[in-house]
């Protein structure tokens, strides 16, 4: 390769020096082609990503997107979490009070990880911040993803994106945890623009305690698979068992790597004779091997106790356990899909007979109630980010899908219903509906 | 007719050498700084909708100016000195955990602000200017370097590569086990760091020459902020590297990948040469990592498998080790097809055929393949260096390479 | 910034081998010291948990043994580090999967006299795919780069092992591979409340023969003596008149039937597999031959059991251990230590060339 001289490569950078100038003052200009969002009639613009799906009803001037994983092992749940979306927009006739609306699904995960991806999350918040019709964000799944998005939707220009999730279960999301500067480090314009429609984790952990307590256990050792939501409701099951008596053996990591065995690591636990296991964690991360171990070294689970949170709580674990998932006990946020009334009860049927699933997700009519609470704050709004933004709080949303709740100055729902699992037969059924005690939810002051 | 192509080939050669020596730099170069400018009518030229996705995004290019630059780090070490490193990773998360730590609230409630830019006084935390991380992302990479470099670097090429490997693996459970080390929190955890601050130019410039703004996440365009100054960032890479390539160092590396002993009877220092390429490519991967930190406004440990440290050999390979213009279109290349080509060609397939078949899950498959090809058909890469194309042909000679005598 | 400024090397550098050569030896028994207290301790704290946590140890160890022997084979004849072998023993596991359940329907609740043949038609199956699937790669993959520089067919095989995965995860999904429990799994004895199952001494029953009989093959067979020949020097062996192609095809067909032999016994022992089992397991059971001296065979199956025993004694024992989230850093450390201080393993031969 010829080598280019020093002179010519000070020219170079020079001329770039330059271009980069005269790019910056034209930049700006040139981006200001988006129809700006609130009253105008036209049609909302797309969101410019290749993570987005086509639009919905394009012709609507306010454009809702929603944030999903749709590749890997949620993908079946989060498919049908747009098709509940979809079908609540369409009940509504794209409208919500005098504005249109349109919608728009995107992707934030990338099929080579097979779930969310920081990059795709951070490149689809600034996609949505730079795109003026956009004025609401349905999602996201994974509370690591929220954690990046938030920011980005926070600061959006000229005002704040409304976000509500229907799955987030991470707390500092909206309230104070042991960690650093949460929640306020989301929101570094001060003002609040994230709610969410389903209880958090220090509800979650709290309903697996009660259920562990129901069922006369005494002592407990918890594994959590040392990721974000893992750790986190391993943490919040610990903190409540502690509280109802339940002697906590211990809460280590295992390790998440396909191809590892877990029974050294139960023969382990087994010297402590715990009444129970307790494992924070997801099924896809090597799951099954340790549900499989745990009942090799452990025996069975009525013999000790099995509890996992709704990262287990799909038919895939009983696909990948078979005989060894036999009467584990499965927690999953809010009422089962066959219990709701009313409207949600409608909403059921109506998901059967349009989509004809083989089963409704329990995170579906989450993520019709999030999208019934977000027509709500545009109805009641001016039609820009920032009002519709505000009128997330303080709602309360009558005859939605979940039934009546409101969303808190916080962003949190009031409902703190919790249903719990267990598999029978190769198959789960509830074993019971429950509300923690307010005793046991663990709250921190915001920091 | 050919005489006016004759006449314009004349007035081509009359030009000067330099005129014609640049001529082709410089019209990538603005191509590609006013992408942004263009990427809308690149995207309606291209029919909009499934096939627009073809043009990458500016985000998108943001990435691959990342990618691009990680790769020419590591083009110093495979390509120049001929060390395989399995574990670059390592350095890339180096640089990202200094922004991490330095621009977050993570160290909350202790505050400290150090000339940061686009942060409110108030916040909690440390704030450091993130111009400034940028430099010291680089730095302490290098320091890292060095320190795995000392011990491992007398190791022979296929043990070296498998140490890097060992250390790519641990240094990412180290730091998502980071939550706890002896009782206390330095990374999060798997939680990650987030949000990091935005680069910036801070008001007073701002107000002084209003073209640079204050923050980067407060302007609507900010993704074409963060192109514009990867942009840079490759540029003075690139830079270095041609710099570096042609000094008494480069020349000491490619004695020392050609022939390790007589590189040592030669008086070359092995052992400071060695751990100068490895320091050289971490400062590299530590700064891109430090701005793929800053602009994905996060750092997890999960960011940091090995399918990095192998994408971006792969890119080395496909461009041309050791030649950085090659290695630029590698990077360019399979960064824009992990991010966004092989989704967007896979939709347009699936689109005309009405198929569902899902391409990009296999991304690292298809990234086996062109490492297996580019090795078996074109070694030297789609751009090779002069002299390796000798060194790879030399090896034909007794007609053993491609038939070993079946 | 040049590195010639100082052409005359710093002191320091040129004392530095003779200096680790001596702390070298020192370190090591430091190592091994601290090694058999941390044993000894922990069995100590808790002696029948120590017995049923070795027990398991072994039994892992034999699975990693027999995947250690492959590239220990491998890099013994041409000195390449056979990143895709991992692969093939994934490749082996599935075929497993596929031929014992869906193909002969084996379930479990079938007799023993049933299930002994059909197991014995499985194993046979996967042997022959995975020795072929190893011979096909290195027909296509490392042959053509047997004189080219070193790297590259080092660079090869990291490519085909990701090809190797997305194509098992193109056939099998992206998903586990379940297969009923076909071992027997009563127990044999039980120590502290541990069970010791049939399939666990299975596995170290099924092992030992295959290492002795491997042994054996390399040590005094006519195909063993042109292998160590061909590895020795391959132009002298190449004018003996031993075909150097097929000695080393010969040495990746084994290999791959060693590979086919682990996987269908680790699917058994762990009853499911997924896509990207090679990738762990294949490091571990590489560390494995790097402990033990890579190219040595007795010392890829020590090494194989040393790995077994302490990833089960980190994860199972209490005393001063690290645990679970860092196991894959504590075996890593230990494949980094043993190859910059002792990088002839454990049993290997001083070479000098490799430090």
């Amino acid at each position: 390769m010829r080598r280019v001289p020093g002179r010519a490569l000070w020219v170079t950078a020079a001329v770039l020096v330059l271009a980069t100038a005269a790019a910056c003052g034209s930049g700006s200009s040139s981006n200001n082609n988006g129809t700006g969002g609130g009253g105008g009639g036209s049609a909302a613009t797309p969101v410019n990503s290749s993570t987005c799906k086509s639009v919905v009803n394009p012709n609507g001037q306010l454009l809702i997107t929603s944030d999903l994983p749709l590749n890997g092992s949620s993908s079946h749940q989060t498919t049908q979490m747009n098709q509940a979306i979809q079908m609540v927009f369409e009940n509504a006739g794209w409208k919500a009070g005098k504005y249109t609306i349109a919608f728009q699904p995107c992707d934030d995960s990338t099929p080579q990880a097979g779930t969310w991806d920081s990059t795709t999350c951070s490149a689809n918040a600034n996609a949505y911040a730079q795109d003026p019709s956009v004025v609401a964000n349905i999602g996201t799944f994974n509370s690591g993803c929220a954690e990046l998005e938030v920011p980005v939707l926070n600061q959006a220009q000229p005002g704040p994106i409304a976000m509500v999730s229907p799955a987030n279960t991470w707390p500092g999301l909206t309230q104070g945890t042991k960690v650093a500067a949460e929640p306020s480090k989301y929101y570094p314009t001060g003002t609040r623009n994230y709610a969410r429609v389903v209880a958090p984790d220090n509800f979650q952990g709290p309903a697996l305690a009660q259920t562990a307590q129901g069922l006369g256990v005494k002592s407990v050792y918890i594994l959590n698979d040392k990721q974000a939501y893992g750790a986190g409701v391993a943490q919040y099951f610990e903190d409540a068992a502690k509280k109802l008596g339940i002697k906590v053996l211990g809460n280590s990591a295992y390790n998440t790597k396909t191809g590892t065995n877990y029974q050294a690591l139960f023969q382990g636990i087994a010297a402590k004779h715990p009444d129970a296991i307790m494992v924070g964690g997801l099924i896809c991360e090597n799951g099954g091997q340790l549900i499989k171990d745990k009942v090799a070294v452990l025996g069975d689970n009525n013999k000790v106790k099995l509890l996992l949170p709704d990262g287990f709580t799909t038919s895939q674990t009983l696909t990948d356990a078979g005989k060894a998932a036999e009467g584990l006990y499965a927690s999953v946020a809010g009422v089962p899909t066959d219990q709701l009334t009313g409207a949600g009860a409608t909403f059921v049927s109506d998901f059967q007979a349009k989509y004809n699933p083989d089963f409704i997700d329990p995170y579906t009519p989450y993520a019709a109630a999030a999208a019934q609470v977000v027509l709500q704050a545009i109805a009641a709004s001016d039609g820009t980010r920032a009002s519709i933004s505000k009128n997330l709080f303080g709602a309360k949303v009558t005859d939605s899908v979940l039934g009546t709740f409101s969303i808190n100055d916080a962003g949190d729902t009031d409902q703190g219903s919790m249903t719990v699992d267990v598999a029978k037969n190769g198959k789960l059924v509830t074993y019971k509906v429950l509300t923690p005690s307010a005793n046991l939810v663990e709250t921190f002051p915001d920091q | 007719m050919s005489g006016r192509t004759g006449s314009v080939g004349d007035a081509w050669a009359r030009l000067p050498k330099r005129v014609r020596t640049l001529a082709l730099p410089v019209t990538v170069l603005l191509l590609l700084v006013f992408y942004p400018n263009y990427y809308q009518d690149l995207f309606n030229a291209l029919g909009g909708g499934t096939t627009g996705q073809l043009a990458p995004t500016v985000p998108t290019m943001v990435v691959m100016c990342v990618y691009v630059m990680m790769a020419l780090g590591l083009n110093v070490v495979v390509g120049y000195a001929g060390l395989l490193d399995l574990g670059y990773v390592a350095f890339y998360a180096a640089g990202a955990y200094i922004a991490g730590w330095f621009a977050t609230l993570q160290f909350a409630p202790q505050k400290i602000h150090f000339l940061s830019v686009g942060v409110l006084p108030v916040l909690p935390g440390l704030h450091v200017n993130v111009w400034l991380l940028l430099i010291v992302g680089a730095v302490f990479a290098c320091v890292l370097g060095i320190v795995i470099g000392l011990p491992t670097l007398r190791l022979r090429g296929d043990y070296l590569a498998i140490v890097t490997l060992g250390f790519g693996e641990i240094i990412p459970q180290a730091v998502n086990n980071g939550d706890d080390w002896f009782g206390h929190n330095v990374t999060n955890g798997p939680n990650g760091l987030t949000p990091i601050d935005s680069l910036g130019f801070g008001v007073s410039i701002h107000n002084a020459a209003s073209f640079l703004p204050s923050s980067y996440r407060l302007e609507i365009n900010s993704a074409d902020y963060y192109y514009w100054t990867g942009l840079g960032l490759v540029l003075f890479t690139l830079f270095c590297c041609i710099r570096l390539r042609d000094s008494r160092l480069g020349r000491a590396w490619v004695a020392i990948r050609e022939d390790e002993i007589a590189a040592a009877a030669m008086g070359i220092p092995l052992m400071r040469t060695k751990t100068w390429a490895y320091a050289i490519g971490a400062f590299f991967g530590g700064a891109a990592g430090c701005f793929y930190a800053i602009f994905k406004s996060s750092t997890f440990p999960q960011d940091f498998s090995l399918n990095i440290s192998i994408a971006v050999l792969c890119m080395v390979i496909l461009g041309g080790m050791g030649n950085v213009w090659g290695v630029c279109l590698g990077g360019a290349l399979l960064s824009y097809l992990n991010y966004q080509g092989l989704e967007a060609v896979g939709n347009n397939l699936n689109h005309v055929a009405g198929t569902s078949f899902n391409i990009p899950q296999y991304t690292f498959g298809i990234f086996g393949v062109i490492i297996v090809v580019t090795m078996l058909v074109r070694p030297q890469g789609l751009i090779p260096t002069a002299r390796r194309k000798i060194e790879l042909e030399a090896g034909v000679e007794g007609g053993s390479l491609y038939d070993a005598g079946a | 910034m040049t590195a010639g400024s100082g052409t005359a090397r710093k002191p320091m550098l040129a004392v530095l081998p003779r200096f680790s050569q001596q702390i070298n030896r020192v370190l090591t028994w430091v190592v091994v010291g601290l090694f058999v207290i941390w044993v000894v301790g922990n069995f100590i704290n808790a002696p029948k948990q120590f017995v049923s946590v070795f027990l398991l140890g072994i039994t892992l160890g034999c699975i990693y043994a027999l995947v250690a022997l492959g590239y220990t084979l491998v890099y013994g004849i041409i000195e390449l580090i056979n990143f895709a072998h991992g692969d093939v023993f994934m490749w082996g596991s599935m075929i497993a999967v596929t031929v014992s359940s869906s193909w002969l329907g084996l379930n479990g609740t079938q007799a023993w006299y049933v299930t002994a043949p059909l197991i014995l038609v499985t194993i046979v199956v996967c042997i022959a795919f995975c020795a072929t699937l190893n011979v096909a790669i290195e027909r296509v993959a490392y042959r053509p780069l047997r004189n080219a520089p070193k790297l590259a067919p080092l660079i090869t095989a990291i490519g085909m092992s990701f090809i190797l995965q997305n194509a098992a995860a193109l056939v099998y999904g992206f998903i586990e591979q379940p297969l009923p429990d076909i071992f027997p799994t009563k127990a044999l004895f039980t120590i502290g409340g541990i069970a010791y199952t049939q399939k666990s001494l299975l596995i170290v029953l099924i092992t030992i023969p295959v290492l002795l009989a491997l042994t054996y093959l390399v040590r005094s067979t006519r195909q063993g003596k042109a292998m160590r020949a061909v590895a020795q020097d391959m132009d002298a062996s190449r004018m003996m008149g031993i075909d150097v192609d097929r000695t080393i095809a010969f040495t990746f067909a084994l290999g791959g039937a060693l590979a086919g032999a682990a996987g269908l016994l680790f699917v058994m022992y762990q009853t499911s597999t997924r896509y990207d089992l090679g990738f762990q397991l294949g490091l571990f059971a590489f560390t494995a031959a790097v402990l033990g001296g890579i190219g040595n065979l007795t010392g890829a199956a020590l090494g194989a059991i040393l790995i077994g025993l302490i990833q089960a004694f980190n994860e199972g024992l209490s005393w001063h251990t690290p645990g679970s989230s860092w196991t894959q850093s504590l075996i890593f450390s230990i494949l980094i230590l043993v190859l910059v201080f002792r990088p002839q393993g454990l049993l290997g031969e001083e070479v000098p060339d490799r430090a």
